[in-house]
């Protein structure tokens, strides 16, 4: 795991006996579906370690997958995230931009259905989420740019008003000057993300995570194919391309929904031996599946019914 | 970075994004070429009002101001002023050369009799002569078949004159459009009928009603003036009526010239009225031009008081026996007031263009947004997905919102550059419908059509509904543009005598392009930040689920 994961902003658990990667106490989901309410998840509890590979095994409909977007901090339970931890912390106690980190940093998600974006090629699509992430960062400079842009609006309003102000109303002189500062403003913040784009688009960093994805690429077999667009792969590249994507930020753990739940026998194994490759690197997964054959990868299996984690067995 | 790559990549892969920059191209280009022609047309009607009159003018009745050169002396010697003429207006029966019938053709004309010398520094008469060869360097500029190539140079200094300089008769100048053998051709240049009707190869024979003093109409007189040369204005009423004529000539023939005065009361032994002075001569009209850099309104001002003060010279003056006008009875108006007629509402239907043109910009917004929806909600998944890897709502809205503001800007620029060449070629465009369409042009438009017919068919069986539509679509519009082009034997949609002016103004507006370039962009993003506020509410987890 790289030294960027590991000091992101959420913060770390203290201590000798340190706190679960993952932490989910009486999980309650309800779903509303027109006027009838579904509960999904009625106290679902689970405890994911770090460097561990969990698996979540249970019939369709039997909340699986909202437990994993629950835990991905996708969606939030009934009481808000308040019982789901990272490392201690409550999700619920996350900032909007702290929970958006911590699914760019944090955790890395993998779906049944690959889920790629079918106008980016195979290398756009793996560095999708160091490209988020960039965008993720406290922009002072930029802000400070706004802000300049919105002085300098303001300033201008003020000065011209001078010479008007024998004529115009106090209140106009302050609605113009609002309204330049406004201008302003949006004129800086548009001008600041495009170059921040640019320099994103350019800088070194963006050289290194693309050498890191093609690397990463090549190693799922798919050097080949990065300048492909998904329709052109068949279904077992495209989830590695998925998986490529998940990893490329260095997740503590990485959420898998049904990864091989589209895929045939053999194709399902090569993923899952990838997923087993990462996992002996240290990084811990979580899977939801309705397999017990790929159940059986994980080094935990834990059954969900009725909206509850049942059987926990090892 | 992601939002300008996947904006950029939404706006590349698809149709849409090109239509939608289409349709704003087309309503910005809309509104710039009709206020653009409007503005022009003001502009023009402004424009030419000062070059035929100058900027301000002193009128008044027929009895006319006497004493006119000191007037005049005074107004010259004013700052405010550059320049000062005296005419007399008045209207005419012209006797053309040709025939109408078993008659010669007439006309009834707004006759000005100038001082040549002076009249040409208030007004742009110089450069309104159409008959001069062209100056040197400047042959290029016309047509190979223009007329002007071919006259004589003393032709100029003749209408600059007023006067025959063959044999020194005064002449006459009139407008272009006096003559109705005169035609229009499409370059812009004008030619008779026949050269045998050429103006300046004939004399006419101007008719006029002189006012007596009592305010009675006298014996007409009918005067034959040789045609020195015929201007054109450029404004299609003023080259249809007006004629001009040496100022002596018109004022003796109105009998507003220099002559004695008598007193009716006072008999001499023949029985005669007495000779007690002179009758000064008269205008009815002074134009005045301002100096550089003085408004028409400063210059009214000054000239009002020189007139008052004119007004004080002379009725203290024991030796001017005949006192001019008092000032109630004397006009002192600038150009814009005399016109106020024909350039307010002109104005005031611009305007009312701008305000109904503006809906263009709601058709932009609802373009946009309408596009935008369907694109939010193709684009459901992507969102989800961007989402999942931890993109911000505000990161969702920008991406949206950066896509609506490419659309306006790219549409808007397309839409100026479209508007710049229609209006600087409109001319030319005017001129190319009022023509024949050219047979390679419906020959080449139903070759596409069957070419498009063979297409749509060969996709037709090979079971591809959607080409062999498209291809029949285009096959059918082909086919009705050839039919068109073919039927088509020019159409004259501006015609001079209804629009005033002579061409099409085209010039851009622009002020009108800058605002509508601003309009038109900010409609696209607020009809983009509806469906990029919809993105950003979307729930991720539903926008997974879908598959």
């Amino acid at each position: 795991m790289s030294e960027r994961a590991r000091s992101a902003s959420i913060p770390q658990g203290a201590g000798a006996d340190p706190q679960p990667l993952l932490e989910a106490t009486e999980v309650c989901k309800t779903y509303r579906l027109g006027r009838v309410e579904v509960p999904v998840l009625q106290g679902a509890t689970l405890r994911v370690e770090p460097g561990e590979w969990v698996a979540i095994v249970g019939a369709s409909g039997s909340g699986k997958s909202t437990l994993l977007h629950l835990l991905g901090a996708l969606d939030r339970d009934d009481h808000g995230g308040t019982r789901i931890l990272h490392r201690g912390r409550s999700l619920a106690s996350m900032s909007n931009l702290e929970r958006n980190r911590f699914r760019n940093g944090i955790v890395g998600f993998v779906f049944q259905f690959y889920h790629l974006l079918p106008e980016l090629n195979v290398l756009e699509n793996a560095m999708l989420s160091p490209m988020v992430g960039w965008s993720l960062r406290p922009g002072l400079f930029w802000a400070g740019v706004g802000g300049a842009g919105a002085a300098l609006g303001a300033a201008s309003a003020v000065a011209t008003s001078g010479s008007w102000g024998a004529t115009l109303a106090p209140a106009a002189v302050v609605a113009a000057t609002a309204l330049a500062a406004g201008a302003g403003a949006s004129i800086a913040g548009v001008a600041a993300a495009e170059v921040s784009a640019w320099r994103a688009r350019w800088s070194r960093e963006s050289a290194q995570t693309r050498e890191r994805a093609t690397a990463l690429l090549h190693r799922f077999g798919l050097g080949h194919r990065l300048k492909h667009r998904p329709r052109e792969l068949s279904g077992g590249e495209r989830q590695r391309v998925a998986i490529a994507r998940a990893l490329l930020n260095e997740p503590q753990v990485l959420l898998a929904d049904e990864p091989t739940g589209n895929l045939d026998e053999r194709t399902g194994g090569e993923i899952l031996d990838l997923i087993a490759a990462e996992h002996q690197r240290g990084m811990a997964v979580v899977m939801v599946t309705h397999d017990a054959a790929v159940a059986r990868r994980a080094t935990r299996r834990l059954t969900l019914r009725d909206g509850r984690v049942l059987c926990p067995e090892t | 970075m992601y939002h300008a790559l996947l904006s950029n990549r939404y706006l590349t892969t698809r149709v849409i994004p090109f239509i939608a920059v289409g349709a704003v191209a087309l309503c910005v280009a809309l509104v710039v070429i009709v206020v653009s022609v409007m503005s022009g047309f003001l502009d023009m009607l402004k424009r030419s009002g000062r070059t035929l009159m100058g900027d301000v003018v002193i009128s008044t009745s027929y009895a006319g101001i006497p004493h006119y050169g000191r007037l005049i002396d005074r107004i010259v010697a004013l700052p405010e002023a550059a320049a000062a003429t005296p005419l007399v207006e008045t209207l005419g029966l012209l006797r053309l050369p040709f025939p109408h019938g078993d008659r010669k053709d007439l006309a009834t004309v707004q006759v000005w009799a100038v001082d040549p010398a002076t009249f040409a520094s208030v007004t742009g008469f110089d450069e309104t002569l159409w008959w001069h060869p062209p100056e040197p360097g400047k042959e290029s500029k016309l047509s190979e078949h223009d007329l002007r190539r071919q006259v004589p140079a003393q032709l100029r200094e003749d209408g600059l004159a007023l006067r025959d300089s063959r044999d020194g008769r005064p002449g006459i100048v009139p407008g272009i459009h006096v003559s109705r053998e005169n035609r229009r051709l499409a370059d812009g240049s004008y030619a008779p009928s026949s050269l045998e009707w050429w103006m300046p190869l004939h004399a006419v024979s101007l008719t006029l009603v002189p006012i007596t003093g009592a305010g009675k109409l006298a014996e007409p007189k009918e005067v034959v003036f040789p045609v020195v040369n015929e201007f054109q204005s450029g404004v299609y009423q003023i080259d249809r009526q007006r004629v001009l004529i040496p100022l002596e000539e018109g004022q003796k023939i109105l009998r507003l010239g220099e002559a004695t005065l008598t007193d009716p009361g006072d008999l001499d032994d023949e029985g005669r009225p007495r000779v007690i002075g002179v009758d000064p001569a008269k205008v009815s009209r002074v134009l005045v031009r301002a100096a550089d850099g003085v408004s028409p309104q400063a210059l009214r001002e000054a000239v009002d008081r020189a007139y008052l003060d004119f007004l004080e010279e002379l009725w203290l003056d024991d030796g001017a026996l005949v006192k001019p006008p008092p000032r109630a009875a004397v006009l002192v108006l600038t150009w814009e007031q005399l016109l106020r007629d024909l350039i307010g509402p002109v104005e005031k239907e611009r305007e009312m263009m701008r305000i109904l043109f503006s809906i263009v910009y709601f058709v932009c917004a609802g373009l946009i947004l309408s596009i935008f929806w369907a694109i939010v909600q193709e684009k459901t998944r992507d969102i989800g997905i961007l989402r999942s890897v931890g993109a911000p709502r505000a990161g969702i809205i920008w991406m949206f919102l950066r896509y609506g503001l490419v659309i306006g800007v790219v549409g808007s620029l397309v839409g100026l550059v479209l508007a710049e060449a229609v209006v600087r070629n409109i001319n030319a465009i005017h001129d190319a419908i009022g023509r024949d369409a050219p047979r390679w042009a419906w020959i080449t438009s139903f070759a596409a059509a069957a070419a498009a017919v063979v297409a749509g068919s060969w996709y037709a069986w090979r079971g591809r509904v959607l080409p062999a539509l498209l291809w029949a679509i285009a096959s059918f519009a082909l086919a009705v543009i050839g039919t068109g082009l073919l039927l088509h034997h020019g159409t004259l949609i501006w015609d001079p005598s209804v629009y005033y002016f002579s061409r099409i103004p085209n010039e851009v507006d622009r002020i009108t392009a800058a605002i509508t370039l601003v309009g038109a962009v900010v409609f696209s993003v607020i009809g983009a930040s509806i469906p990029a506020a919809k993105a950003a509410d979307t729930d991720p987890v539903r926008a997974l689920r879908y598959e």
